[in-house]
């Protein structure tokens, strides 16, 4: 559990400012303290919206109420109440396990809200806003990123209870070495990632202390049921291990970039054994100059974060691998939305390009996050990885 | 269920064999040994590897209990004695790690051969 200190922390209890009382790094736009920024001050926590009116700054937290474990246990029973910020845990479940939860409020249909409460929801500009206070921190929930209804998928394999060794997913995974058949998507979308023939399974693993995604460069893969992207952006985020130097397919959307339009791959060790490599297409016919690649991933075996952010209309592939940025892909990708096709992991269509290595987590979005969001994303990741960026 | 890792390597001549065996076992058995095998540049033989069902791990031992478990799982399955007796007489069955069986047969995986784009 990491509890750092951060903007959107809902403080310390027994101190002022707790709950209600936290400082923001900077106002949205039209905003001002009806206060001050101290801490002690009656009105600390308050501001005036653009239309004058008083609203109040509430940022989520995880609650625990009535726990036999809380500090608190003793003197107030089954009043108790704990408070944790909302990076404490990555997921509701993890956080479940010890007990906490989202008050109602901060929990609807498990997207995370949060923010100036006026009433009970949100301008499209605060909910921006909100995003860019989660992610300005040390961590972040990345349900955070599709709290919009954002089209994509969040595979977590640190979550064992999103794992199955079946693709029906009857039988979950208990335990380091068993087959995955089945791996939930954790962003609400339901693009899940099956693999039905029991020899292509990846397995589940633990390499200290970090779960993954082990496949094994030889017949390994996960694949979803084909969904409709909805946009001509696409960002895709991966802690992933390379265990060797060969060209391997970490994720592509459609069975092959190079047949099918609205589409993108994201490669390592593709033009050399550091390399890892994005290239994207709407619809124009593949070509290099729709591909990136940043050198600085290191020769296998090695463990990197590796993001990249895709724009057709704007003829863009850019690529970061642990934070460092490599040389944008600029060649014209034609026209239209990324596609209605599957969403392939370690392999070419299930049928070439395996990946040896592993997989720590991926995030995939059909909106490009501002700088922001994505280096929080590759915070998040490292830490599943134990990547450590510059 | 009981899981055994194995790696199974069977020409390309049985291949067809192999998978319309895996298909009638078992659902789990479907999309097996389609991965290409390599002997210097000719391709010459398909793999499987990974966790399966003990059970279905036995099915290479005998051509008996190959036949048995494929019509129990596809009455309808088609496959001969002859096909059979031929495929367990080629398929090379190990628990070794699959790098580990292509070395030992001289085989190198087709894909690194591939231009992703």
């Amino acid at each position: 559990m990491v509890v750092p200190i951060g903007p959107s922390d809902i403080g310390t209890a027994g101190q002022a400012g707790f709950g209600v009382g936290v400082s923001l790094p900077a106002l949205p736009a039209g905003y001002t303290y009806l206060g001050s920024t101290d801490r002690n001050a009656p009105n600390f926590g308050r501001y005036l919206n653009a239309s004058a009116q008083p609203e109040t700054w509430v940022p989520a937290c995880w609650l625990r109420v009535g726990s036999t474990e809380s500090p608190r246990y003793a003197e107030f029973g089954v009043d108790a109440v704990d408070v944790l910020p909302l990076r404490a845990y990555y997921n509701l479940p993890d956080a479940d396990a010890d007990g906490y939860f989202l008050h109602p409020a901060l929990d609807v249909d498990k997207q995370v809200q949060s923010g100036f409460f006026a009433g009970a929801s949100l301008t499209a500009d605060q909910l921006d806003y909100v995003e860019t206070l989660y992610t300005a921190g040390l961590q972040v929930n990345p349900l955070i990123v599709f709290s919009s209804g954002e089209q994509g998928a969040w595979y977590d394999p640190s979550d064992i209870t999103t794992l199955f060794q079946d693709s029906a997913g009857t039988t979950p995974v208990t335990a380091a070495g068993q087959p995955v058949g089945l791996m939930l998507d954790k962003s609400g979308r339901n693009n899940h990632a099956r693999q039905a023939t029991a020899t292509a399974r990846p397995l589940y693993q633990i390499d200290s202390g970090r779960p993954y995604l082990a496949l094994d460069g030889v017949d390994d893969f996960m694949v979803t049921t084909a969904f409709d992207w909805g946009s001509d952006q696409a960002f895709v985020a991966t802690g992933v291990r390379k265990l060797n130097g060969a060209a391997s397919v970490i994720a592509e959307l459609s069975a092959n970039i190079n047949f099918n339009p609205g589409s993108f791959y994201h490669i390592s060790a593709e033009g050399g054994q550091a390399n890892y490599t994005a290239a994207s297409r709407g619809s124009s016919s593949s070509s290099v100059n729709q591909r990136a690649s940043a050198t600085n991933g290191g020769n296998p075996p090695a463990t990197n974060v590796f993001t990249a952010t895709h724009s057709i209309s704007g003829d863009l592939t850019a690529v970061r691998v642990d934070g460092v940025a490599g040389p944008n892909a600029t060649g014209d990708k034609g026209a239209g939305n990324f596609g209605n096709w599957p969403l392939y992991i370690g392999a070419r269509g299930g049928t070439s390009l395996f990946l040896k290595g592993g997989i720590y987590g991926a995030i995939f979005r059909n909106l490009n996050p501002n700088a922001t969001t994505i280096a929080a994303i590759e915070q998040y990741l490292a830490s599943k990885s134990g990547v450590t960026l510059p | 269920m009981s899981l055994i890792f194995t790696t199974i390597i069977v020409p390309a001549e049985h291949a067809e064999t192999a998978r319309t065996l895996a298909a009638a076992v078992s659902p789990a058995g479907i999309g097996m040994f389609t991965t290409a095998l390599c002997t210097g540049e000719t391709l010459t033989h398909y793999v499987s590897t990974g966790k399966i069902d003990s059970a279905f791990g036995a099915v290479l031992s005998s051509v008996e209990i190959a036949m048995a478990a494929a019509l129990a799982g596809d009455p309808e399955y088609a496959g001969t004695t002859e096909q059979l007796t031929a495929l367990l007489a080629a398929v090379d069955v190990s628990d070794e790690p699959p790098f580990d069986a292509f070395d030992r047969l001289g085989l190198t995986l087709t894909n690194p051969n591939e231009e992703p784009l």
